[in-house]
C-alpha cells in the first residue's frame, strides 16, 4: 500500500481558506487590469495606425485578466472543496478516536468493522485531498507564470509607447498601471503558495 | 457564500449568507461580522455543516487572528454547533453566550476558547473602538437568548426575531413588507412561545434607534420596515401550538 502523508485537517481548512482568500483579493485587482487593459485598448483604437503594435499588447492584456479572473475562480472551488474535505475529515478523526476510547471500555466487534469503514474512508478521502492540494499548486504556478510574462509585456509595452506623440503620456501611465496590478496579483499568489508550502512542511 | 458589506465607517458589519454549498435540507442561515481595529465578533457562527464556508468567506476580508470574538445569540446547532471547529481554529478567542447555557453548548466542544456567560440583564462588549450592547430577548424562541445592538451603526441583530423561510436563491433585502409578512408568519407563531414575552421585547427594542435589523434567517429589514414589523408582531398571536 502507498502511504500518503496526512496534513493536519485542522491546518488544511485554515490553509485553503486563507488560499481562497488571497485569490479573492488577486481576483478584485485582475478586475481592475481588465479595466486597464480595456482603457488602453480604447486609446489604442483612438491612435489608429500610429501606434498599431500596440493593439496586440492591449488585446494580450484583456485576455490575460479574464484568463486570471477565471482562474481565480477555479482556485476558490478547489479551495472550497480542500476545505470540506478538511472538515469531514477532521470529524472523521474525531470519530474514530471516540470509537477507539468506547473499545478500550468495552470491546465490541461491531465497533471494529465500523473503525475499519471509517478508517478506508479516510484513507480515500486523504488521497483525493493530496491530488486537489497538487492541482491548486499547479493552478497557481500558472497564474504566476502569466503575471511575470504580463511584467515583460508591460515593459514592451512602455518601449513601443515612447514612440507616439500626443498619446505618450497616457499610455505610459497605463503600461505602469498593469505592471502594478500584475505584481499585486503576482504577490497574493506568492502568499497562497506560501500557505500552501507550510501546510505541506508541517 | 454571498457575503456583502453592510455598514462601513469606522467599523464595519458584514453579513454572510445564500450558501450554495449547503446541504439542501438545513435550514438556511444568515451570519454577520463586526470588524473594529485589530478585532472582530463573528454573531451566530452557524452550523458545523457551513462551517468551511464561513472560514473560507470570513478569511477574504480579515485575517485568522483577527477573528478574536463569537457570539451565539442561544443555544440551537444552527447558531453555534461549529464551535468545536472554531475552537480548533481560533483557540485563543472568546464565546459571548447566555450563561444559563454553558453546560449545554458546552457539548459541542469549547476546550480552548474562553466561555463568557452573559447574565441574564445582558451586557456591554467592547470589539476594537466598538461597543456592543446585548439585548435580552428571552423565550424568543429560547429560555435564554440575546440580541446585539450597535448604537454608533443604528443596527440591531435579531436573531429569531424577523425570521423567515424562503428559498436559497432570494434576496437579501426586503422588497415588499406585505408580502414578506407571508412568509414569515407561521414562523413566529409557532417558534415564538410566549405573547408576554413578544411584548416585553417591543418595548425595550422600540426605544432604540434602529436603520437596520438583521434576523439570522431570511431578508434584512430597513428604515419605515423595522416599525412596520414591530407592528405586525405586536398584533401577532404566538405559541399556537398549544390551540392544536
Amino acid at each position: 500500500m502507498i502511504m500518503v502523508k496526512e496534513y493536519s485537517p485542522v491546518k488544511s481548512a485554515i490553509t485553503a481558506s486563507q488560499v481562497a482568500g488571497e485569490l479573492y483579493r488577486a481576483s478584485g485587482i485582475a478586475r481592475q487590469l481588465s479595466l486597464a487593459a480595456k482603457n488602453s485598448q480604447a486609446v489604442v483604437h483612438r491612435a489608429g495606425s500610429k501606434v498599431a503594435g500596440l493593439k496586440v499588447i492591449s488585446e494580450y492584456f484583456a485576455d490575460l485578466a479574464i484568463k486570471t479572473i477565471k482562474l481565480a475562480k477555479e482556485i476558490n472551488t478547489i479551495s472550497l472543496d480542500i476545505s470540506h474535505m478538511a472538515v469531514e475529515r477532521w470529524r472523521q478523526n474525531t470519530l474514530v478516536e471516540h470509537l477507539n476510547d468506547s473499545q478500550v471500555k468495552t470491546k465490541n466487534a461491531a465497533v471494529d468493522i465500523i473503525i475499519k469503514d471509517t478508517k478506508q474512508r479516510q484513507l480515500d478521502l486523504n488521497n483525493r485531498f493530496n491530488v486537489e492540494i497538487r492541482s491548486l499548486e499547479s493552478q497557481l504556478e500558472e497564474i504566476q507564470q502569466h503575471m511575470q510574462a504580463s511584467r515583460v509585456v508591460a515593459v514592451s509595452f512602455r518601449l513601443e509607447a515612447t514612440q507616439t506623440d500626443e498619446y505618450q503620456e497616457i499610455l505610459e501611465d497605463m503600461a505602469k498601471n498593469i505592471d502594478k496590478f500584475s505584481e499585486k496579483i503576482k504577490q497574493h499568489v506568492l502568499d497562497a503558495k506560501s500557505h500552501i508550502n507550510r501546510l505541506l512542511q508541517s | 457564500m454571498e457575503a456583502k458589506l453592510l455598514f462601513d465607517d469606522k467599523h464595519q458589519w458584514y453579513v454572510f449568507a445564500r450558501d450554495p454549498d449547503k446541504p439542501e435540507k438545513i435550514i438556511d442561515t444568515n451570519q454577520y461580522m463586526v470588524v473594529s481595529g485589530k478585532e472582530s465578533i463573528v454573531l451566530d457562527p452557524g452550523g458545523i455543516e457551513i462551517f468551511s464556508s464561513m472560514l473560507s468567506t470570513i478569511l477574504k476580508f480579515i485575517p485568522l487572528e483577527q477573528i478574536t470574538h463569537l457570539f451565539a445569540s442561544h443555544q440551537d446547532p444552527d447558531i453555534i454547533s461549529s464551535l468545536g471547529m472554531w475552537d480548533q481554529v481560533i483557540p485563543k478567542a472568546k464565546l459571548y453566550t447566555p450563561s444559563l447555557w454553558e453546560g449545554f453548548i458546552r457539548h459541542f466542544g469549547c476546550e480552548n476558547i474562553e466561555f463568557c456567560g452573559i447574565e441574564d440583564g445582558g451586557g456591554e462588549l467592547r470589539i476594537g473602538d466598538t461597543v456592543l450592547q446585548f439585548i435580552p430577548a428571552h423565550y424568543l424562541h429560547s429560555s435564554a437568548n440575546f440580541h446585539v445592538y450597535d448604537p454608533v451603526a443604528k443596527i440591531l441583530f435579531s436573531g429569531d426575531i424577523g425570521a423567515a423561510l424562503e428559498p436559497q436563491d432570494s434576496s437579501l433585502f426586503i422588497e415588499n413588507f406585505d408580502s414578506h409578512c407571508d412568509k414569515m408568519k407561521f414562523f413566529h407563531q409557532r417558534w415564538m412561545p410566549s405573547n408576554e414575552a413578544k411584548m416585553h421585547w417591543l418595548k425595550r427594542v422600540r426605544k432604540l434607534d434602529i436603520d437596520m435589523m438583521l434576523p439570522q434567517h431570511g431578508r434584512i429589514f430597513r428604515g419605515k420596515e423595522i416599525d412596520q414589523f414591530f407592528d405586525w408582531f405586536e398584533a401577532l398571536n404566538v405559541g399556537i401550538a398549544l390551540d392544536s
